[in-house]
């Protein structure tokens, strides 16, 4: 496949996220979607299945929402208005289904790649990733599973706690002059400047 | 539906405008970080140059929404978390997604992987960090 020069990808990229605006009122922000997901998924497990709770029930899952959401220290305060008031809203706050577009957004990237892939003539089947450097670099078989699983979990956990991601941060809230979003970039880019550096230093 | 229906647009979009541009091969993306090319960086600072001038226009006639987040003591380790992530897997985070739709089987190990990540974060966080982290959607 040859590739897009880059003032051909930048309209494009660029195009992208004018679209997603105008489709949803929202803007791009593909860690956000991971964490609706992952948030309904949390709701679920730590509120039960959707039926009519007891009110003991429902103010146990408030205590554990609150602590989830603001440590357990607030919940010990004398002068926390938990341990007294009604639970009230949670049940009508609650996600009730999976928010399926999230999902839908997912499938959409790789019939994306799949189309691009299928139309180029480079479309096969890869036990991990192509590449003549991943190879050399991460290496095949269990290993490069093992290392891909792992640099999810760190894009993971790092996009949540970053607040946004290469979309969120680095197009949108750089190009809506957010300073967090400009630190937020320059810290995974040069992270990623800096760990390839090494990769290639102790190859 | 209809949410569902511009989700599945959106997303055929962006995916295959990444897999074209080379964000989804691992070698371009190490080209990139590793500073052999600067066709990637450029592409994303075009991009943005680009966005800056359409949110200058869009702003006149619509009220965008807030981009106002605070820098908070998660930004720049979670930054960096996430850079050396990206450098090992090439998830940025789409970039899994779309690998996957070109055949490369592996990118399911980051997905999992990037799943589990977030869910890590939000069990970990409140107890041990209490970082006052909302992602772009929530805030």
């Amino acid at each position: 496949m040859t590739f897009w020069p880059f003032w051909l990808g930048g309209l494009a990229l660029a195009g992208v996220a004018i679209a997603h605006y105008f489709a949803f009122g929202t803007q791009l922000a593909v860690s956000g979607r991971m964490t609706a997901l992952v948030n309904v998924v949390r709701d679920r497990i730590l509120l039960g299945p959707a039926q009519p709770a007891s009110d003991d029930d429902l103010a146990e899952a408030l205590r554990a929402m609150t602590a989830a959401e603001f440590g357990d220290a607030v919940l010990q305060s004398p002068d926390s208005p938990e341990r007294t008031q009604a639970p009230g809203p949670v049940a009508a706050e609650r996600t009730e289904f999976l928010p399926y577009h999230h999902l839908v957004f997912f499938g959409g990237l790789a019939i994306g790649g799949f189309v691009s892939a299928y139309a180029a003539g480079t479309l096969h089947l890869t036990a991990v990733l192509r590449g003549a450097d991943f190879a050399s670099l991460i290496g095949s078989g269990p290993r490069a599973m093992a290392s891909l699983f792992v640099g999810g979990v760190l894009v993971g956990f790092g996009t949540r706690m970053a607040g946004g991601c290469t979309s969120g941060h680095g197009l949108i809230g750089v190009s809506r002059l957010s300073k967090a979003s400009l630190v937020a970039t320059m810290s995974f880019f040069g992270a990623g400047i800096a760990f390839s550096l090494l990769m290639e230093a102790i190859r | 539906m209809k949410t569902s229906i511009r989700a599945l647009g959106v997303g055929m979009l962006l995916g295959f405008a990444l897999s074209r541009i080379g964000f989804a091969s691992w070698d371009e993306m190490h080209a990139m970080f590793a500073l052999h090319s600067l066709r990637l960086t450029l592409t994303f600072a075009t991009s943005v140059a680009i966005l800056v001038a359409a949110w200058h226009v869009i702003g006149k006639y619509r009220a965008l929404p807030s981009s106002d987040r605070p820098i908070h003591r998660g930004t720049i380790p979670g930054g960096i978390l996430f850079g050396i992530g990206w450098a090992i897997s090439s998830s940025c985070p789409s970039i899994a997604f779309v690998q996957l739709g070109q055949g490369e089987l592996g990118a399911l190990f980051a997905v999992a992987g990037m799943f589990a990540g977030n869910a890590l974060f939000a069990v970990v966080n409140p107890r041990v960090m209490k970082v006052p982290a909302a992602s772009c959607m929530e805030s």
